[in-house]
Parts: structure tokens; C-alpha cells; sequence
């Protein structure tokens, strides 16, 4: 005892040498022992390296066992054997390893508290926090916020972050202690490993692709626009929709399956300008989480996948301002402190494209033979607000719009007569979204947020005519004014505990409601009373309720065992659905490095999307679930493979999807902008997917990026369609392949290139037609169509490139990137016609909306 | 020069390339079409084609070996109808009355195709008033007030269009011609009917705002007087009373023919009347109103 503690007492006064440690317990050694004793293990290490080990015999097992270690660090070896051995060890002197026992009795405390961005405060969602000698971890929530539990023990700890620096702090743990990070962003510099690799905590998997603002700022450009949910186009299991567009359909689900928050908050449709632009601003995004498969619980309403896209606070030590000039938009960003104490902080953003205002500066309307017009715009802002280290509060706002118009005038004057006319077309959509957010630590085990939020997609199309005449005695006025406007506005309540129970066990939970609100008004008016005034203002309401529990048991390194329950409340009339949606998620070691991961999902989805168009989603229509479409829902199993070989991780995967009252048209119906009775027009059918994954990613070094490929089948069968058979989904593509390659020259020049290569998608293409003879149809052709979906377009492939340079003054920097989308002019049909060729025999012609593209973007920072 | 500039950028960014693209389509078995509209004080008559495969380019393939005979609702043969060329088989004295029903019996190639329907009720209806609008500062525009007296508890499906017959100047030569006329107008009755929206130069519509009642309607023709070489002689409104089996085939070939030239739709498939074959035997009573311009 007395021997114990005099190492205990060595161990604390040497620990301010522990700093040091970081380099010895990295150097790698190779060690193949068969049946020894750990003792001979100790020793062996000790021939080969400079280290000297110090500890009592008999607190070694003298049971034998073999050993093989490759090329591993000092340190993870040490962990792995005596971790099991209830065993500990501490560096000394510098290259003096002093092992002891491990006391049952010593208390554990909690160490908590948030990961920052020391130079704008920014909390960093999903940093690798972590005791730099036993290797125990956790990532940072979506706060920021991470708990760990130890015993009461002298530590060093450290803090990793693709992106920045690495941090270390040491400290004497014999309380529960909160401690906060602050770590150094440096664009340069990426960690070897981040994640996965220490401890139990694991966080990426095949699974899961998490993109934060470092990386985001290094994706491929659109038009001078780096877009989150394009990127995510290039991982494997997303489905790409129609080319150049945000469309994702993620293992064998399609774009209405995918559930995209933002903080929090689902958005309905999270595309501009009919699916080129996504909704999000690259300037003011800090992380996205794109999850496939193995669903936390907590996520709920959708049957796919979830896009968790997370916005800054805001900077917290000085006002920054950012302002972006591109060819076809423009962007500006203010984020910083409001108040001295650096308590509160904001951000607002804005982007607005300028198709019309360099129309009418350029007096283009002129030029062009229709007086047509569109714009996009949305605008982002958020205070956040730190009481202290245990209470936050944010506000959030988006509105984003799009508006295309015709807009014509006529006027007319002379001395008798004065004739004033307008007729103006106007669609538009968008959506808004108001969010109230408060993040309390109850204790250093428990956090907890809540979340009062509003949603609305809102489109609506308006004519109005206008007509004035004067003469010297009469006066003739005449206004018609018609409109359909629809809107889903959603009110959305929940309250959400996480409970770190001990280093191994933690539980989550929530509760939460959300009422829709769907509306329609129709509005016929003349002001001459020839026409009937008409109007229709129809409201439908449709609640749920849900709540949720999810449980997370770390068995050791790379084992874990998650699984939770999402239950779900659907009212329908006079029926009330429960939906119990079972979630599972493990993970185990397979071989050394080998890391294999099993999920099982149910998910479910109350609201029905019905699209006019592929094309875009100016007419998208979200409808409650009713008796004949019932709530969709899925079930969903993958199995997955990580492995680690040197820079590069290997992920491959497979799943297998099944989905249950999917919806699609009936063959003779098709949107028409109404609401009424619309489950008549609709078939109500199954869908299967199934597909094989695989990535390999190089997160290290100056050049970096990924590969993947996914082959993937996707069908659907209803009763009403194609006579009941089995037929391709429209995005079946069965390959997809794509590359992302980054090289960072050096701190002012980095570059980029993207190579994308997909089977075509589906198409239902006309096999025979005939005349229709009566005068009445002109001598119409009609075509008769041939199975659904059951011809290919030809396959879509394109490379672009981009390059960014920059520029650091004293008070401010620039970035100037070029980029070219489509490099070498790749044909890819957008859609197919029906055409005559010059020899008038009848051909089907492609239609490709992206020749070569270049773009140039400038940027200011200041 | 500053629109010739920012044009070319626009057109380099949006502009549309065209190429033709090959898809391996088999060749499909032809298929019979009867097309064949019964009117009041017309000869019964119907057009026999066959479908063409997509990736052949041949002139319509015309059926001229089928026989076609008339049952009343009795199953007495009435009629059989008499080849006319180019597909046609037409009756001898026969024409469709109000209210009857008839039954087709078509055979071609050992197969038998049957058909039937019944011929709508007369139909009541006049234009009350017309009316030369401005639009621009230009009277191009020609308004109808027309009304149709509906008859209460039956349901009455209707429609309407309108063929000008213009005088065409070149020269010195003076010429004849017709066409079917783009209706515009945002009468609720003519608009509100979901399957209206699918054709402006072929209204139709059902009588679920008639409620039993004579009902107004209000529609027009724009452009008409604004072309020196081209002179509007007279308009004629055909207004008509269809079975629902005309008014199911009308409204769906309009949704078809709208559909199936928008790349981004479903397609809408004919609701024809004819089991085993394409097309429709259908039938309307129909009315001419003609309106004379000097």
C-alpha cells in the first residue's frame, strides 16, 4: 500500500511532464509474441525502444497469450493490454512508464463543458475530446457540449478537430469540473486521425458523413457557389436526381424522403431556381450531418435519411463581415458580438441572385422577346445569447423566397383618350422558418434543449389585370384578379434530454408535437361584375405527437450498442394511428482494424409530397396522410465495413430497404394545382431498394478527398400502374461513381476537381401512336406509352474543377475562385422529346441544360 | 451593345443543347383505332386506322377490310356502313337521333370489337350578345354572351368552340380559309371544370353549377381584326351536348395531348370506348351559331 502510494505521489508530482508524453507514446512499434506472459510483453517493448518500465509483479496476470502488433503507437498498444488487465499507466521523466493497478475504490467525477473556435468562440459540433493516456473519448453534441467520466486522477487532455489544432489541457480531476476548449482553426492542418480511432467514442461511420465549416468552405463550386447538399451528391448511397440539380435520393428513397433540418427545424424544400441552388448559405453554415441509415430515435416524419444542417452563433470577439460578388448572385454576411460582456452574438446573412436587376439595368427586357423576369433571395439571422456556461438561448429566422414574373404595360395618351393597362403573372414559393432554442446543462451528466419552432412552404401563382380608360366624359375601369395560393405552415414543439449515465451508458429522450397547418385559397375577382366572384379558403389540420428514447451502451473500443424507439401519434379523421418506430445500431470489431456496423431502422412519414414536375418543385404540395394514403413508412437494414489503412479509411456497405404506402399517380392523373380530392388521383404501392457501398476517403495531408461508388437497385409496384408489375423507380441509377480531389497548394492557393459518372435515369417513353382524324384534335398525334420508367437515359458524367486564391492583408482578406462545371461539354439530357430529325423521320431528342459552365466568384472578409 | 452582351451570358449559361438520342423501342403489334363521332343530321360514319410503331415513319396505316354493322337497343341490325376510302365507313340514310342508343359490332381479321352509346338530348342554346373589347388600344377583341338552358336532373356534359372563317388577301388573289379559334375567357363555369384546363380551342364542361338552371357564359376570341392581308368573315360556335362516353373521350385525349407534350408529366392514357382497340365511337348533338362581319 505504502508502494502504491509513493508511486501515486510520483505519479501527480511528474505529471507537468506528461506534455512530452504526446511524441514518446506515438512512436510506432511492431511486436509478434506467441503465448507470453505480459510481463515478457513489457520486456520486449523495453528492447526495442528507449522506454523503462516500472511496477510490481504481482499486479500482472502471469497468464499467456499472443500479441501481434503492426506498426501501432506506443500508446494504443499499451491501452490494449492493460485496459483488460485493470491496469493503468504514466509517463515519466520522459521515457519512464510507471504501470499500476487500477483502484476500484477511486471516486469518478464528470469532466465536462464545450468545445470553442478560440478566435471567433464558436462552439465546434463533433470534436474528439479525450484523456491523452487512456484514450477515453467523447464527441462533442450538437451544442458543442461533451461530458466525460473518470476517475479522480491528474489528467491531460486533448481536443482534435478536422480543420484546427490540436489543444491540450491538464488539470487535477477531484471534483466534477467543467472545462472549456478553445482550439485554433488552421486550414492547413489536419489531424491524422480524428475520429474513430480512440477509445470507445465513435462517430463516423459508413453510415454518417458529418461536413463542418472548414470543409464546407473546400467544396466544389456551382456558379461561384460552394453547395452543402451537392457535395452530398458525391458520397455513395446518394442518388443523384436530374443533372445540376439538389435533388438526392438516398438509398432507394426519393427527394420528399429526406428529412433537412435546419437547426432543427425541417424545411420543406430546400431548393432555389427548380433545384440548381440549395437553400443553405455556404457563409453561414458550421455543420452538416447527412445520416442514411441507423437513425438516432429523436428523428422523426421522414423515411429516408436525415440532412442535419447547423448554422453559427456567431462571432464572438469581433464584428466580421463577409461579402461575396458572383456571376449570378451575391451575398453578404455580418456575424459578431452585440454587447461587450461577449455574452450575445449574431449573424445575419443575405443572397439574392440578379437575373432582374441586371435585366432592367441593361434594359434587356428590350432585348429579349418576353418581359420575364425571376429572382431568388433568402436572408438568415440568429442572436444567441450565453447566460452562463450552463444556459443559451438562440433565435433563428430564414426566408427564402423565389418569384418569376411577367409583367407587362401598356399606356396611351392624347388629348381625348388616356388608356393605362397592366397585366402581371406572378409564381412564387418559398419558405420561412422561425426557431426558439434553449440549451441548458442540468448537471454535468445531463443537457437537455428545448425548442419552440415554425415552419412554412408557402407557392402561389396570381394574375392581375388591370384596365383604366378615360375619355373627356367617360370613365371605363376594369380589374380581374385571380389567384391560388397553398401553403403547409407547421408549429413544432419539443424538449430533449441527453443522460450521459456513466462513461459507457447514456440515454436520450424527447417529446414533441407538431400541428400542420395546410391551407388553400382560390380567388377569382372582376371589379366589371361579368364574372362571378368566387372564393375558396380551405384549412386542414393534422397533429402528431411524438416522442422518443434512445439508449447507447460502449462495451469497449469499437464495440457499442445502440437502440431506441421513436413513437409516433397520427390523428386521421376519427382514427388515431401509433407508430412505434424501432431503431437499432451496432457496432463491433471485426479484426484489429476492422470495424463493422449493423443497423436496423423502422421510420415513418405522415405527410404525402405530390410534384407537378420533375424538373423542379414550384408546385410541390404537401398533404396530410388519409384513410386510402395511409402513413408511409419503412423498414431499412445495412450492414457496413470501416477500415483504416494508414491515411486512408475504407468503408463499404451494404442495405436493404423495404418501403410501404409510397404514393405516385395514377396513370391518367396528374397535378393540376388543386387539393381537392387528390388521394383519388394518386396510387398507393410499395417500393424495394437494395445496394452496395463503397467509399475510400484521404482526410490527411495537403491533398485529400474521396471515392465512391454505389450500385443500387430501386423499384416500385402498385396495383393501378403498370398493370401491378414491378417497375424501376425513376432515379434508379444502377452505378454512380464520383471522385473529389483537393489539393491545398499552400495557405493562398488551393484547388479542387470533381468526377461524376451515373447510369441514366429512368424514362416512360411513347412505343406507337396514332391519329385522332376528328377536325376538332387538328389531326392529333397520339402516343401510346410503353411501361412505366422502363427505358434508360444514357448515362451522365461530367468533370468540374475550381481554383481558390487568396489574399491576407492587414485588415482584411480576399479569396477569388474560378471554377468550370462541365469541363469538357459533356451532353447530358435534362429530359427527352419526342422530335423529327432534318429528314422528318421521328427521332427522340435529348435536351442538356449544362454546356460548359465557367464561373468566377470574388469574396471579401473583413 | 449591353444587351447583345449580357444575352450571349445569359445564353451560355442557359442555353439548351439538342442531340438526338437512341432508345433500342421494339417494335409493337398494330392495333385497331376507331375514330368516329355521331352527330345529329349527319351520316353515321367512322374512321378505321391502325397504331404505327414509334420508330417507323410511314404514312397512316388505313383499314379498309372490316365491316361495321348498327344495332338499335333492341339488337335489330339497322344499318351496315359502306366503305368509303381512306378508312372511312359511312351509312346509307341513317342519322343518329336524340336520346337513342345504338350498338356497333366491327370485324376485322377474325376478331370482333363492340361498341356502344347513346345519343345526348337535343341541345338549347343562342348568343345573346357580342361585344368588341379593347385590349392595347386595339379592338382585337370579340366577346360572346351565349346562354344554354340546361335540363334539370340529368347530367349534362357540354362544349364549345369556335372556327373562323377568314378572307386572306395576297395581291390580288383573295382566298377562303377556316380555323378553330383560341377561346379565352375566365367565365368560373368554363374555367372552374378541371378538365377545361386542358385545351382552349375545345372547352369542355360539365353543368355542376347549372343546378337545373339556363345559365350565362361569357368567352371571346382575341386577334381577330388586326391583320391587314386577313379578314374574320364570320365566326361559328359550336356548342354541344356530349354523352358521357364523348365527354370522357374528349376531355382525356385534351389532357393527353397537353400531357404528352410536357417532358416532366406523366402520361395520361385515352378513355376510349372501344374494347381491344384505341380510340372512341362516341356521340354529340351539336349546334352552329354563326356570327357574319361585313
Amino acid at each position: 500500500m505504502i508502494r502504491l502510494l509513493f508511486l501515486w505521489i510520483i505519479l501527480i508530482v511528474c505529471i507537468q511532464f506528461v506534455r512530452a508524453q504526446g511524441s514518446v507514446l506515438d512512436q510506432k512499434i511492431s511486436i509478434k509474441l506467441k503465448q507470453a506472459t505480459l510481463e515478457q510483453l513489457l520486456l520486449k517493448i523495453e528492447s526495442k525502444t528507449t522506454i523503462k518500465f516500472s511496477y510490481t509483479q504481482k499486479i500482472l496476470n502471469e497468464s499467456k497469450q499472443n500479441y501481434n502488433f503492426k506498426n501501432e503507437p506506443l500508446g494504443v498498444v499499451l491501452n490494449t493490454v492493460l485496459k483488460p488487465n485493470r491496469l493503468q499507466y504514466a509517463l515519466m521523466f520522459g521515457n519512464v512508464i510507471v504501470i499500476t493497478a487500477i483502484d476500484k475504490s477511486t471516486p469518478k467525477y464528470t469532466i465536462s463543458g464545450y468545445v470553442n473556435d478560440i478566435e471567433t468562440g464558436e462552439r465546434l459540433i463533433g470534436a474528439l475530446v479525450y484523456n491523452t493516456i487512456t484514450f477515453q473519448s467523447c464527441f462533442t453534441n450538437q451544442d458543442g457540449y461533451y461530458s466525460l467520466l473518470m476517475p479522480k486522477d491528474s489528467l491531460h487532455l486533448g481536443v482534435e478537430y478536422v480543420g484546427y489544432e490540436k489543444g491540450y489541457i491538464d488539470l487535477k480531476l477531484d471534483k466534477n469540473t467543467q472545462i472549456d476548449f478553445g482550439i485554433k482553426s488552421n486550414l492547413e492542418y489536419l489531424p491524422k486521425r480524428v475520429t474513430g480511432t480512440y477509445g470507445t467514442g465513435i462517430e463516423t461511420k459508413s453510415n454518417t458523413f458529418v461536413l463542418n465549416s472548414k470543409t464546407i468552405k473546400k467544396l466544389p463550386l456551382l456558379f461561384g457557389e460552394s453547395d452543402v447538399l451537392k457535395s452530398l451528391l458525391l458520397l455513395p448511397g446518394v442518388i443523384s436526381g436530374n443533372d445540376g440539380t439538389t435533388n438526392l435520393n438516398i438509398r432507394g428513397g426519393g427527394s420528399e424522403h429526406n428529412l433537412i433540418l435546419l437547426d432543427d427545424v425541417p424545411i420543406y424544400n430546400a431548393s432555389h431556381l427548380y433545384g440548381f441552388f440549395s437553400v443553405f448559405n455556404s457563409d453561414v453554415v458550421k455543420n452538416v450531418k447527412l445520416v442514411k441509415g441507423g437513425m438516432e430515435a429523436r428523428y422523426n416524419g421522414r423515411l429516408s435519411s436525415v440532412v442535419d444542417v447547423r448554422t453559427i452563433d456567431g462571432n464572438k470577439n469581433k464584428l466580421k463581415t463577409q461579402l461575396s460578388i458572383g456571376l449570378l448572385s451575391s451575398k453578404i454576411t455580418f456575424d459578431g458580438p452585440l454587447n461587450k460582456s461577449k455574452k450575445t452574438t449574431f449573424f445575419a446573412a443575405g443572397r439574392r441572385t440578379y437575373f432582374d436587376l441586371l435585366g432592367s439595368a441593361f434594359n434587356l427586357s428590350n432585348a429579349l422577346p418576353v418581359k420575364t423576369s425571376y429572382f431568388f433571395y433568402d436572408v438568415n439571422g440568429k442572436i444567441s445569447h450565453r447566460f452562463n456556461n450552463s444556459h443559451q438561448v438562440s433565435f433563428s429566422i430564414y426566408n427564402g423566397n423565389d418569384n418569376s414574373y411577367v409583367n407587362n404595360t401598356f399606356s396611351l395618351k392624347n388629348p381625348n383618350l388616356s388608356i393605362k393597362e397592366r397585366d402581371r403573372q406572378n409564381v412564387y414559393w418559398g419558405n420561412q422558418i422561425m426557431s426558439l432554442r434553449y440549451h441548458h446543462v442540468w448537471h454535468p451528466k445531463i443537457t437537455a434543449w428545448f425548442n419552440l419552432s415554425s415552419t412554412a412552404y408557402n407557392f402561389g401563382n396570381e394574375n392581375l389585370y388591370q384596365y383604366t380608360e378615360n375619355t373627356d366624359t367617360t370613365r371605363y375601369e376594369n380589374r380581374i384578379e385571380n389567384s391560388l395560393k397553398s401553403s403547409l405552415n407547421d408549429w413544432i414543439v419539443s424538449y430533449n434530454l441527453e443522460f450521459n449515465l456513466s462513461q459507457k451508458i447514456a440515454f436520450k429522450a424527447g417529446l414533441g408535437a407538431i400541428q400542420h397547418n395546410f391551407s388553400r385559397k382560390i380567388l377569382f375577382e372582376d371589379d366589371n361584375n361579368i364574372i362571378p366572384e368566387y372564393t375558396d379558403n380551405s384549412i386542414d389540420k393534422s397533429s402528431e405527437v411524438n416522442s422518443y428514447m434512445d439508449f447507447k451502451y460502449d462495451v469497449k473500443k469499437w464495440m457499442q450498442f445502440n437502440a431506441g424507439v421513436q413513437l409516433t401519434i397520427f390523428a386521421i379523421g376519427q382514427k388515431t394511428l401509433y407508430l412505434p418506430q424501432p431503431r437499432i445500431n451496432i457496432t463491433l470489431p471485426l479484426m484489429k482494424k476492422i470495424q463493422t456496423n449493423f443497423t436496423y431502422q423502422r421510420t415513418a412519414q405522415f405527410l404525402h409530397l405530390l410534384t407537378g414536375q420533375n424538373l423542379g418543385i414550384p408546385l410541390d404540395l404537401w398533404l396530410p396522410s388519409t384513410n386510402k394514403a395511409l402513413p408511409e413508412f419503412s423498414d431499412a437494414l445495412s450492414f457496413d465495413l470501416n477500415y483504416n489503412i494508414g491515411s486512408f479509411d475504407v468503408r463499404l456497405g451494404v442495405f436493404n430497404k423495404f418501403l410501404y404506402n409510397v404514393i405516385d399517380y395514377k396513370d391518367q392523373s396528374n397535378y393540376i394545382g388543386t387539393t381537392s380530392n387528390w388521394d383519388e388521383k394518386i396510387e398507393v404501392g410499395r417500393g424495394w431498394a437494395k445496394g452496395l457501398e463503397l467509399m475510400i476517403e484521404k482526410k490527411v495531408g495537403k491533398t485529400n478527398g474521396w471515392m465512391s461508388y454505389t450500385w443500387s437497385k430501386n423499384e416500385r409496384q402498385f396495383n393501378g400502374i403498370n398493370k401491378g408489375q414491378i417497375f424501376p423507380f425513376r432515379f434508379d441509377r444502377r452505378h454512380q461513381f464520383a471522385i473529389l480531389i483537393n489539393h491545398q497548394v499552400n495557405s493562398k492557393f488551393d484547388c479542387f476537381a470533381t468526377w461524376t459518372y451515373a447510369s441514366g435515369s429512368r424514362i416512360t417513353l411513347p412505343e406507337s401512336y396514332y391519329n385522332v382524324t376528328d377536325p376538332r384534335f387538328n389531326n392529333q398525334q397520339i402516343f401510346i406509352y410503353g411501361e412505366r420508367n422502363k427505358y434508360q437515359l444514357p448515362a451522365n458524367h461530367r468533370l468540374d474543377f475550381g481554383v481558390n486564391f487568396k489574399r491576407f492583408y492587414k485588415k482584411y482578406s480576399t479569396i477569388l475562385s474560378l471554377g468550370v462545371y462541365n469541363a469538357y461539354n459533356q451532353f447530358n439530357p435534362f429530359y427527352v422529346i419526342p422530335s423529327f430529325n432534318d429528314k422528318g423521320e421521328r427521332i427522340f431528342e435529348g435536351i442538356s441544360l449544362f454546356p460548359v459552365l465557367p464561373s468566377i466568384n470574388y469574396k471579401i472578409i473583413f | 451593345m449591353k444587351s447583345v452582351v449580357l444575352y450571349i451570358i445569359l445564353v451560355l449559361l442557359f442555353v439548351q443543347c439538342r442531340k438526338e438520342v437512341k432508345f433500342d423501342i421494339p417494335d409493337s403489334e398494330p392495333i385497331l383505332v376507331v375514330d368516329g363521332i355521331l352527330t345529329n343530321d349527319s351520316l353515321m360514319a367512322v374512321k378505321l386506322s391502325l397504331t404505327q410503331a414509334m420508330n417507323r415513319n410511314q404514312s397512316t396505316l388505313l383499314v379498309d377490310d372490316a365491316t361495321i354493322e348498327v344495332f338499335d337497343k333492341d339488337s335489330n341490325i339497322i344499318s351496315v356502313l359502306n366503305y368509303f376510302g381512306n378508312g372511312s365507313y359511312v351509312s346509307n340514310l341513317i342519322k343518329p337521333l336524340p336520346n337513342d342508343f345504338y350498338i356497333f359490332k366491327i370485324s376485322r381479321l377474325n376478331k370482333v370489337y363492340w361498341v356502344n352509346d347513346v345519343m345526348p338530348d337535343t341541345l338549347v342554346s343562342k348568343i345573346i350578345d357580342t361585344t368588341r373589347l379593347l385590349f392595347q388600344g386595339v379592338n382585337q377583341f370579340f366577346q360572346f354572351k351565349f346562354t344554354i338552358y340546361d335540363k334539370s336532373l340529368l347530367k349534362n356534359h357540354y362544349g364549345i368552340k369556335i372556327k373562323g372563317i377568314f378572307e386572306n388577301y395576297r395581291n390580288l388573289d383573295t382566298s377562303i380559309s377556316s380555323e378553330w379559334l383560341t377561346i379565352q375567357t375566365n367565365d368560373f363555369i368554363l374555367t372552374q371544370d378541371a378538365k377545361s384546363s386542358f385545351s382552349n380551342s375545345n372547352i369542355l364542361f360539365s353543368d355542376q353549377y347549372f343546378n337545373g338552371q339556363n345559365k350565362e357564359l361569357i368567352f371571346g376570341c382575341a386577334n381577330l381584326f388586326n391583320s391587314p392581308n386577313k379578314k374574320i368573315k364570320q365566326l361559328l360556335v359550336y356548342s354541344s351536348s356530349y354523352s358521357i362516353s364523348a365527354y370522357n373521350y374528349f376531355t382525356s385525349v385534351n389532357e393527353h395531348v397537353y400531357y404528352q407534350n410536357d417532358p416532366f408529366s406523366l402520361p395520361a392514357p385515352i378513355q376510349g370506348n372501344v374494347l381491344g382497340a384505341y380510340g372512341g365511337l362516341v356521340s354529340q348533338y351539336m349546334k352552329v351559331d354563326t356570327v357574319r362581319f361585313k
